[in-house]
């Protein structure tokens, strides 16, 4: 097991600043996923960490070693290609024997890692089948097969699951994660996919333009995003400008004040972000206490297990509210021009920079 | 509106093209089988005499023999230079790399007796420099047909890279192979098609070609086609024909074989 530590990474191409000073640790056994929109500087960021792309400066250290420079094949790492990238003219059990024989390993007990490897991914039936004989699923297991049996430092996975289809892209999911936590070997894997990042990883660095927006856990990237960026990212859709007012008072620009967890956040311009799932509605007018909103419903758009409102209040602010969906001959769903009041957790609602 | 008229007028102007392709090389390939002593129109009877006359020539002999050892030699300088070079080509940009490519393909844009006649000069000034006999030697000969070769197998070599996948060579480094082997284990078998008809067009080109060749072959060195013309000089009899009709068939099967690996209408 070894960490991964990028220092002040930067890749440029001619003007162009690809990658601009991304510094992170990746602690040994950790999995974690580097998260943005395409062009983020993500990929590249893991290209570099497999010798694909040279860095223009800082520099990466593998369990202590400086890695900055070292060609690719000299580096230990397993690589996962977004489309699997198997050898065409090989059959699947040459595909995994092949980093064993870089190694110099004996022909007995390259037989028996590819064996065991091909065990572990259930595709051992398949040895001597060639890659476009398999499915989509089954090609991306024997790549993991062939990139995890030469014990690696380091596994990087470059959108290992965007050409899978849905049912495959959560088995591979687990398969991955699986795999990953029982041979506890230090992983990147670069996804486009929030969902896939939130539920495959023990970290998450989302990147924007080249730098590292945010760097946490899945539930403090999911429930504190620290910019307007990583919150709509996300999936907060109720993002509320305003400023604030004190500690713990904020002034939406549609005139409302609504509290806030106390925090020491400075500047005007400020934005509320607020997910859909965590605003309560009410039908009954306020019952006092608690901070509430009224509002009326101008849409309800039903999506199966869930109900979005499309939601006004009095001031003109426009919200979406999202509430589970009543079993059938369950309790009525609330309907367009319905008058109700909203409120949310204090915690629910988190203040981030415009 | 139907189609018929357009389409037939295409099939008709197919044929015909077809024709005129095709029927020059039923006629030689007809008439070297005429026992007529002086090649003259109709047959008086058929023979195959002309095909043990054509062997019994040393020239002819001779010059198949050249032109094939030419033409195997030119082919793999070709791929020695042509592989490597178009790996550069298409993997790797560097400074002045469209004018390189350009550079390479241009042996196919000069006019073959212009490059012949260059070459020649070319030459006699470096005999004039190093003292060292080349206009006249199989080396000048080879350097000439290499450079024929080349244009084709840069052309079909590209190609061939264009289409292949480049991670599947970062699959093989990150699992620990180096450049040689990732060329010689990945690279290379998924551009094997292409490699071979890269061989096979580049012995084809050589083996036809007469105007490069012309000024550059020496006494006891003369490849099979300036043969045929030095002979055309002087006789009208269907030994010629019965030689073409060899050619036409060695050539013929090598371009069939040729178009199974690479579409050669793909390429162009």
């Amino acid at each position: 097991m070894s960490d991964v530590v990028l220092q002040s990474i930067v890749k440029r191409y001619g003007a162009t600043l690809a990658v601009d000073n991304v510094s992170m640790t990746i602690r040994p056994g950790e999995l974690v996923a580097l998260l943005g929109p395409s062009g983020c500087g993500k990929t590249t960021t893991l290209r570099m960490v497999g010798g694909f792309v040279g860095v223009s400066e800082g520099r990466i250290r593998v369990g202590g070693r400086d890695i900055t420079h070292l060609p690719p094949h000299k580096r230990n790492m397993g690589f996962g290609f977004q489309n699997y990238a198997l050898f065409p003219h090989m059959s699947v059990a040459a595909n995994v024997a092949f980093g064993l024989e870089m190694r110099r390993l004996g022909k007995a007990e390259i037989q028996q890692k590819v064996n065991a490897a091909l065990d572990r991914v259930r595709l051992r039936s398949y040895a001597e089948r060639l890659p476009k004989q398999l499915s989509g699923g089954q090609q991306q297991r024997v790549a993991l097969a062939r990139a995890l049996v030469i014990e690696p430092d380091v596994l990087l996975l470059d959108e290992p699951l965007s050409n899978l289809d849905a049912n495959l892209r959560q088995e591979m999911k687990d398969e991955i994660r699986s795999l990953q936590r029982n041979l506890g070997i230090t992983t990147i894997f670069v996804t486009h996919d929030q969902d896939e990042a939130l539920s495959v990883s023990d970290r998450i660095v989302v990147m924007r333009q080249g730098r590292v927006e945010q760097d946490g856990t899945p539930s403090e990237v999911f429930d504190t995003p620290r910019s307007r960026f990583v919150a709509e990212f996300m999936g907060v859709s109720n993002l509320l400008p305003g400023r604030l007012e004190g500690r713990d008072r904020f002034r939406l620009h549609s005139g409302e004040a609504v509290s806030v967890a106390a925090n020491d956040n400075q500047g005007d311009q400020m934005v509320l972000a607020l997910r859909p799932e965590r605003i309560e509605i009410r039908e009954a007018p306020a019952s006092g206490g608690t901070e509430t909103l009224e509002a009326r419903i101008e849409q309800a758009v039903y999506r199966g297990l869930i109900i979005d409102y499309h939601i006004k209040t009095k001031s003109g602010l426009a919200l979406t509210a999202r509430r589970p969906a009543p079993a059938a001959g369950g309790s009525q769903a609330l309907d367009a021009g319905q008058m109700v009041s909203l409120s949310w957790q204090p915690g629910a609602a988190v203040l981030v920079a415009e | 509106m139907s189609n018929a008229a357009p389409n037939s007028i295409y099939a008709g102007v197919t044929t015909l093209v077809v024709g005129f392709i095709v029927l020059p090389l039923v006629v030689i390939a007809w008439s070297s089988f005429f026992a007529n002593p002086i090649l003259t129109f109709p047959p008086t009877g058929y023979t195959l005499d002309w095909y043990r006359r054509a062997w019994d020539m040393d020239v002819f002999r001779e010059g198949f023999i050249v032109s094939l050892e030419t033409a195997a030699i030119a082919t793999c300088f070709s791929l020695l230079l042509g592989v490597p070079a178009s790996l550069a080509l298409v993997r790797y940009p560097f400074f002045g790399r469209d004018a390189i490519q350009t550079l390479l393909l241009s042996p196919m844009i000069v006019p073959g007796i212009v490059g012949g006649s260059a070459l020649f000069i070319a030459f006699i000034e470096m005999e004039a420099i190093t003292d060292m006999q080349i206009a006249g030697t199989l080396g000048g000969l080879l350097i000439a047909h290499s450079l024929i070769a080349l244009p084709w197998t840069v052309r079909l070599v590209t190609a061939s890279l264009a289409g292949t996948n480049r991670s599947i060579e970062e699959a093989a480094a990150s699992l620990g192979a180096s450049p040689f082997t990732v060329f010689r284990r990945i690279t290379l078998p998924s551009i094997r098609s292409g490699v071979i008809a890269a061989a096979l067009f580049s012995f084809v080109i050589s083996f036809i070609d007469l105007e490069k060749s012309l000024f550059l072959v020496g006494p006891g060195r003369t490849t099979l086609q300036i043969a045929l013309v030095n002979y055309l000089e002087w006789n009208l009899d269907s030994t010629v024909a019965a030689v073409a009709t060899v050619q036409i068939v060695i050539i013929g099967t090598l371009l069939i074989i040729t178009d199974r690996y690479a579409k050669l209408s793909r390429v162009f």
